[in-house]
């Protein structure tokens, strides 16, 4: 047997995180470590800070409090303090970020072929038939039938949608993706489709993810570990199926029983 | 000789909040050594915590107070209070598991469930895929059914997706629970080779087999777990 795994440092090294609108409090101290190839759910119930947390960590909001430790290709940085230049640049090329609602990560009104083919143009891209094939490389990835390369978005339905917003996101080989409740938005079989898909390029690129879902079927399906949120804290916190097989908070075991079995 | 597993003082309580606030006892300075090869089975009346022990030693159960020492990338590792990563490493490398419960993703082909722990250790797509159809064939999986779903296949076909997912790598440790209970005696056969051939390449077992025959056959002791006190008490 050879143990050969070289992912012996986190990509990402959250320290104690807080953020505060006003005296209102969105999300405090919470910490983890997520390594190369692992994917973190967050859930919990709405208003519980966890949107408001995956934006602290992926660099769209400044927290209050604390650090994000992210080790990018040129070296470890502190999101929360480097220079805009540089967490731009960290952002465009090595994370990427995949909304809730499809209309928040796409271009509506540009072609499905350029919504993929605008991160690689800014990327430094140049070539027009190189984007175009890379295009059409990813909208065969995530399913998304070649010939609709030049419709635009507004003609594709809801999982489509999601769909190119994942293929916009990975075509640029990040290392780190951000998802806002990817799937709840979908009808079931639509779902279904989207978690294999996520499951079978996160193995296939070594992804890293952090998901925020209230979904707990999802996470135990995708994620490798979780954070339970409650009113802005991490009330519970371990491996997937530990949290939810064997949950010890209060507030965890009400979420795990709460779930309707088909 | 160092063990593979060595369980030491182990405390459980299942505590439910949601239900008035019920405790329920299960291990009581419970202890446990599986030596390099050994394979033992937990023996017990339903209900004692067989299950429950391997969910401990699996880390799917978050242990109360004690320690799970396994033997661990040339060191010892205590399971209890370890971080998420490093349990996934274990299950990665040192510990496999054939529960009784099939859990995956609708719409992906049974054999890709069956490949992923190989893919999951960096093997290519060919050697996984290669491994995975002849352990399938052994245990007459019929081939059109390969590239489906096991969501929709009967008790037994998704129990033998699960001994093939857990077989395909091999583990030092090998937890098993109820790995021939839905089985055909065909099956049950063969089931019972792919575990011995295990035990003969050196892997160590604890598992729970309710047929005293195959206990027999299979295992080189048994550990008899008693219950502590069967009551619930509410505090």
């Amino acid at each position: 047997m050879c143990i050969k795994d070289s992912d012996h440092i986190p990509l990402l090294k959250v320290k104690s995180i807080s953020r505060y609108y006003g005296r209102r409090i969105g999300c405090r101290g919470i910490e983890f470590e997520l390594w190369p190839g692992e994917v973190l759910g967050i859930v919990g119930e709405s208003g519980s800070g966890k949107t408001t947390l995956l934006n602290c960590i992926s660099g769209q909001l400044e927290p209050s409090e604390g650090a994000v430790w992210y080790a990018s290709n040129g070296g470890v940085i502190d999101m929360c303090v480097a220079p805009e230049p540089q967490k731009r640049l960290v952002m465009r090329t090595e994370m990427g970020t995949v909304y809730q609602n499809p209309r928040d990560g796409l271009r509506m009104h540009v072609s499905a072929g350029g919504n993929i083919g605008e991160r690689l143009m800014a990327n430094g891209l140049r070539h027009y038939g190189q984007v175009r094939r890379k295009a059409l490389n990813w909208l065969e990835k995530v399913e998304i039938d070649s010939e609709r390369i030049d419709d635009t978005p507004t003609t594709f339905s809801g999982g489509m949608q999601q769909r190119l917003q994942i293929a916009r996101n990975l075509v640029t080989g990040p290392r780190l993706i951000f998802m806002d409740e990817p799937t709840s938005g979908l009808d079931v079989s639509v779902q279904a489709r989207l978690l294999d898909l996520l499951k079978s390029l996160v193995t296939e690129l070594d992804l890293s993810m952090v998901m925020v879902t209230h979904d707990l079927a999802v996470t135990r399906l995708l994620a490798h570990r979780l954070i339970v949120m409650k009113g802005g804290k991490a009330v519970e916190s371990g491996l997937t199926d530990q949290v939810l097989d064997d949950p010890q908070h209060p507030y965890t075991q009400l979420l795990v029983s709460s779930i309707l079995q088909p | 000789m160092k063990h593979m597993v060595d369980v030491d003082k182990l405390n459980k309580n299942f505590f439910l909040h949601t239900q008035g606030e019920a405790k329920i006892p299960v291990f009581r300075d419970f202890g446990l050594e599986l030596k390099p090869g050994e394979s033992v089975a937990l023996v017990g009346p339903s209900g004692v915590g067989k299950s429950t022990l391997l969910r401990l030693l699996y880390g799917n159960y978050k242990t109360g107070s004690g320690k799970i020492l396994v033997s661990h990338d040339g060191g010892s590792v205590n399971l209890s209070g370890a971080d998420p990563h490093t349990i996934l490493h274990i299950r990665k490398w040192t510990i496999g598991y054939v529960s009784q419960f099939l859990r995956v993703i609708p719409r992906v082909p049974a054999i890709q469930v069956v490949m992923e722990p190989m893919r999951g250790r960096g093997a290519s797509e060919e050697v996984s895929r290669d491994l995975a159809g002849k352990l399938l064939s052994r245990l007459r999986i019929p081939n059109r059914l390969w590239s489906l779903s096991p969501t929709t296949f009967s008790g037994g076909e998704q129990q033998r997706i699960n001994i093939a997912r857990g077989f395909i790598a091999t583990y030092p440790v090998m937890l098993l629970d109820e790995p021939t209970a839905s089985l055909d005696p065909d099956n049950t056969e063969t089931v019972v080779e792919i575990i011995k051939e295990a035990i003969g390449m050196g892997t160590s077992i604890i598992g729970i087999f309710h047929d005293e025959d195959i206990r027999n056959r299979l295992a080189s002791r048994c550990i008899e777990i008693q219950p502590i006190n069967n009551h619930t008490c509410s505090e």
